[in-house]
């Protein structure tokens, strides 16, 4: 054995070979994997304050585990479960004996951010499964777009025709996958995607609003809803002058004289500025 | 590509013959027209990008919105009946004077048209609140009031392009004694006209627009409040997203070393990169009411409380549709025979695209000359 291979050979392998293909993978496995019993969706649970689903969510993980087992032997998710079931009144009792006092101490904006935060954990948990599946949509055009390459090279075979630049080839497939990908996203199964996709990007853009306007409150910054119901009620104002002036005009026609100077091309005396809305 | 004798290629042979010898030919032939694209980009000047450059006058303004008169060319004068184009929310109105060569303004002037344009300008956040009623009986009615008066005439021409022809068509309905003719050109009128008869590859924002229930509508204006001009050139984008991305890269290379078509496609650019945002109370409008209601065919959309009915529409109308046009299906933008009240009803088919139809060598040939004679005939 030369040097070279008894370093090689002697060089500890830290991690397996393709690691970070199956750490990719198995975030994309569990951003698409959906129901409950996945530790995404027990995840999510948690978040949105289903305590006693989300920890029964974590037993069942767990049961598939070698010595964490014993925790949850004969039941399955049972004892975790009803650990959640027995925090729920907790928790809420907690909150009805000690809430105002916190509130009259200047807590409720915390408490108001830590729900709000973790709603947008949530909301941001399901943007990203949305992504994933839209993805998979794409994924899926694309293959079908080289197949239709392929098909269409072949044919081309047939005819005795050849393709002899690389340009020429990048063409065809960007004309075979536009086909593929037309056929595909105005599938049924494209259009549900899209559309679960655009709700989970508002969901999660709204909480987002939401943690942003709990703070501009507590430091008593205008939020974006004040300046929309401050641009609500300038909009109605401009229509209720837009109909009161027309209703004046429509009882005082233009003088016929100033419409015909008006009238002369170039003529540049028509004042610029502002009209009244 | 190259045919060869069909003796010459075996049976079930791949066609592609590329070498490594072709492939450095090629890559040698794809470098120089880089090199000598990146001098001539280099080269350029403001001057030579500009888009828009027919002379115009700012007659009237109001909030972000600007009404514009163009100069008459070559000092002609002007005769016959005022027209006002009103383009569309989704883009700059620059896309129809996108260039000298390629301008159906210039065009339209040269027919010896008065030629006026309503710019909507750059909706900020503050519009949001804005709905299709502010543009067409808000902005669009003082629009052609200003030109009526200016003229001393009782009623314009009215030319709307796309969502810009919808608002005029509403108009047309709302006040008919202020419109002389109306011109709609690749318009949508019924927005379900492609649901029993899809065409592949086309209306893709009709699908997706109805595949959304009312109540994703309203979420998405509730929180968004203004579409990002952005947001809408990328749900443009993704109507052909690989076509859009070759377009950078492989059709781009090939045009490098040829100055003028360099300068159309950067011209081209220089509109698309330019998308206002879109006021919400619109989008909710549009979206529900047009896209997944179709009340404006039905005549059942409200805009200010009150009913547009297209039997209103009592002008002559001329209808243009764009016969390659896959934003706007044909199906939804032609055989409308039956929707106006009018007794004058023409349609007229322009090769090319939706937006082709404005700016490609084609349809500049037929569109500006027959609507300018359409209108003369109508003065």
């Amino acid at each position: 054995m030369s040097q070279d291979d008894a370093s090689t050979a002697a060089a500890p392998q830290l991690l397996p070979a393709g690691w970070l293909d199956s750490l990719y993978g198995g975030y994309l496995r569990m951003l698409m994997a959906g129901g409950a019993g996945d530790g995404l969706g027990a995840l999510r649970e948690l978040l949105q304050g289903h305590v006693a689903d989300g920890l029964a969510g974590f037993g069942k993980l767990l049961s598939g585990h070698g010595s964490l087992a014993s925790l949850v032997q004969g039941g399955g998710a049972t004892p975790l479960a009803a650990a959640g079931e027995a925090l729920k009144p907790l928790a809420l009792n907690v909150e009805r004996a000690y809430g105002g006092l916190a509130d009259a101490f200047g807590l409720a904006p915390l408490r108001e951010l830590e729900q709000a935060g973790r709603e947008m954990a949530s909301a941001a948990l399901a943007h990203r499964q949305a992504q994933a599946a839209y993805l998979d949509v794409v994924a899926g055009a694309l293959g079908k777009g080289a197949e239709v390459l392929t098909t269409r090279l072949a044919d081309m075979a047939r005819r005795g025709e050849s393709v002899d630049t690389l340009l020429e080839l990048l063409r065809l497939w960007a004309r075979a996958t536009d086909e593929a990908m037309h056929e595909a996203m105005q599938a049924p199964a494209a259009l549900k995607a899209s559309a679960e996709l655009l709700r989970a990007a508002a969901r999660s853009r709204r909480q987002q609003q939401r943690v942003v306007a709990v703070v501009s409150e507590a430091l008593n910054v205008p939020t974006r809803a004040d300046m929309d119901d401050a641009y609500r009620e300038i909009q109605e104002l401009k229509r209720e002058l837009r109909r009161s002036r027309k209703a004046a005009a429509a009882d005082d026609p233009p003088p016929a004289t100033e419409a015909r100077r008006a009238a002369e091309p170039g003529a540049r005396r028509t004042p610029k500025g502002s009209t009244a809305a | 590509m190259s045919a060869q004798d069909a003796s010459a290629a075996p049976a079930g042979a791949s066609p592609i013959r590329i070498t490594p010898q072709s492939l450095l030919q090629e890559w040698q032939r794809m470098s120089g027209k880089i090199a000598s694209g990146s001098r001539r980009l280099a080269e350029l000047s403001e001057e030579q990008l500009a888009i828009a450059t027919a002379p115009k006058e700012e007659i009237w303004r109001q909030d972000m919105v600007r009404l514009y008169r163009y100069l008459p060319a070559d000092g002609r004068q002007p005769s016959g009946v005022p027209v006002l184009l009103a383009y569309a929310l989704v883009g700059r109105y620059q896309m129809i004077d996108l260039e000298a060569e390629r301008s159906f303004v210039r065009k339209l002037l040269a027919q010896g048209l008065d030629v006026y344009m309503v710019d909507w300008g750059h909706p900020s956040r503050a519009q949001r609140w804005l709905g299709i009623d502010d543009y067409v009986s808000g902005y669009l009615d003082d629009c052609v009031d200003t030109i009526r008066s200016r003229h001393g005439v009782p009623a314009v021409n009215l030319l709307g392009i796309c969502q810009g022809g919808v608002f005029a068509a509403c108009y047309a309905a709302l006040f008919p004694r202020k419109v002389k003719n109306l011109v709609l050109a690749v318009t949508p009128i019924d927005f379900h006209g492609d649901a029993s008869s899809p065409e592949a590859g086309a209306g893709y924002m009709n699908l997706w627009a109805r595949s959304l229930e009312p109540e994703d509508i309203d979420l998405l204006v509730d929180t968004f409040g203004l579409a990002p001009g952005a947001v809408v050139g990328f749900s443009f984008l993704m109507m052909n997203p690989v076509a859009n991305v070759a377009k950078y890269t492989t059709e781009l290379v090939e045009i490098l070393d040829d100055e003028a078509k360099l300068l159309n496609f950067l011209r081209m650019e220089r509109w698309i990169s330019d998308r206002p945002g879109h006021p919400g109370e619109v989008m909710r409008q549009w979206f529900k009411d047009l896209y997944q209601g179709n009340k404006l065919v039905k005549n059942e959309l409200m805009l200010g409380g009150r009913r547009v009915d297209l039997k209103q529409v009592t002008m002559p109308v001329l209808n243009v549709y764009a016969e390659g046009d896959v934003i706007i299906p044909n199906a939804c933008s032609r055989g409308l025979d039956g929707v106006f009240g009018s007794a004058d009803y023409s349609e007229l088919g322009v090769p090319g695209g939706h937006i082709g139809t404005f700016v490609g060598g084609k349809a500049q040939k037929v569109l500006a000359p027959s609507v300018a004679k359409w209108l003369a005939q109508r003065s």
